[in-house]
């Protein structure tokens, strides 16, 4: 852990004990702060913007009721992102038994804007990468609950083990493992996109 | 052919690579062997390729009103609470003036003379009723009984005259 990380988690821990004082302000710039890596998270895992935005607002509300009780025994970002998955996890849970609709409508509502490339990409290029955005969504949807937590907080809140650990309330080989698995899921269904198939890779038994 | 490396040990040093959070000497090892490991190359490339795809999956912009919809979620929650909190102060601690307490009293004693009230003149009422008619039976059967005592007295006079008709009859 760098010097950076060790004073922004000291700076989270007393905005929080500050709201634990009284000080809204140091919510609102709380919020501010987290604001996106908990809707993006969120998003990704129920691949919904609405019910991204729903559980956020759950998220902060339960931050903002637990301020009574709030002790820095953690880093900040575990807790908040112990509150996160709980929550994520109990909203994937509920409609697991649910039918799945993956409507046409759905993917354009939830679609991410498309990034600006900084060169021109041909229309090939362009839908191989579509192609392969769609299978590793895809595979992510698909992912057991604890894996997919998994995996999106090692890559995209660049989280160490022990953090997702404490977020998810497990050990950290438990969190290995369950990084291992979901990794090699997504490995092997972007194989077909791979130069030779990943054919040179495939272990002899 | 197979790796050297066991699985999990294949798995860590493949994302700690691909993390950039191998230490420098276990890094370079890492690499030299992929080098010479058709499968350890191969999970090596499949492994930049997921990343890379992951980092092309940009989740959309959060709502403009987000932070205005939650902080007004909390005022409402917070008004809720304390208006519960009045409440209960309210009803409980006695956290009010006589001013407000007589019209209070005033309506507790009209309810209860509404509710204990009607119910005892109902009552009386019903005992009255039962009364009359008691009364109403005893007085037919003194009646009645009055009426049987002069039928019997009647037929004793008769009989009393009767026989003292036949008496002289034998007398004579």
């Amino acid at each position: 852990m760098n010097v950076t990380s060790v004073a922004t988690i000291e700076r989270d821990a007393e905005l929080m004990l500050r709201v634990r004082e009284g000080d809204e302000t140091s919510f609102g710039l709380l919020v501010e702060k987290h604001r996106n890596s908990v809707v993006y998270f969120l998003y990704r895992m129920v691949q919904n913007r609405a019910i991204a935005e729903e559980l956020a607002q759950e998220v902060f509300l339960r931050v903002y009721r637990s301020r009574g009780s709030y002790e820095p025994t953690a880093k900040f970002t575990t807790w908040l992102f112990r509150i996160t998955t709980h929550l994520a996890l109990n909203h994937v849970r509920d409609k697991r038994h649910e039918k799945l609709h993956d409507s046409i409508d759905e993917r354009v509502e939830d679609a991410a804007p498309r990034q600006l490339a900084t060169r021109e990409i041909n229309v090939e290029e362009r839908l191989l990468r579509d192609a392969r955005l769609g299978e590793i969504r895809q595979a992510i949807k698909l992912l057991p609950e604890k894996q997919r937590s998994a995996v999106l907080m090692h890559k995209y809140q660049e989280m160490e083990y022990s953090q997702i650990a404490g977020a998810l309330e497990c050990s950290e080989s438990a969190v290995k493992s369950l990084l291992f698995r979901a990794y090699e899921t997504l490995r092997e269904r972007l194989k077909q996109f791979s130069s030779d198939g990943g054919k040179a890779g495939e272990k002899v038994h | 052919m197979n790796c050297i490396l066991k699985t999990h040990e294949q798995e860590e040093l493949l994302l700690g690579y691909c993390t950039a959070v191998l230490e420098p000497d276990k890094a370079r090892t890492y690499e030299r062997h992929t080098q010479s490991c058709p499968e350890c190359k191969s999970m090596l490339e499949l492994q930049r390729l997921a990343e890379e795809t992951l980092a092309d999956w940009t989740a959309p912009e959060v709502s403009e009103d987000f932070d205005r919809k939650l902080f007004m979620r909390i005022r409402r929650e917070e008004a809720a609470q304390q208006d519960s909190r009045a409440w209960w102060r309210f009803l409980f601690l006695g956290e009010w003036g006589w001013k407000s307490a007589v019209p209070v009293t005033l309506a507790a004693v009209a309810l209860a003379v509404f509710l204990f009230r009607e119910p005892t003149n109902l009552n009386l009422a019903q005992q009255g009723e039962g009364l009359k008619q008691q009364g109403e039976g005893l007085k037919s059967e003194e009646i009645e009984q009055v009426e049987m005592a002069l039928d019997d007295m009647e037929a004793l006079h008769d009989l009393h005259q009767n026989d003292g008709e036949s008496g002289q009859k034998e007398a004579l």
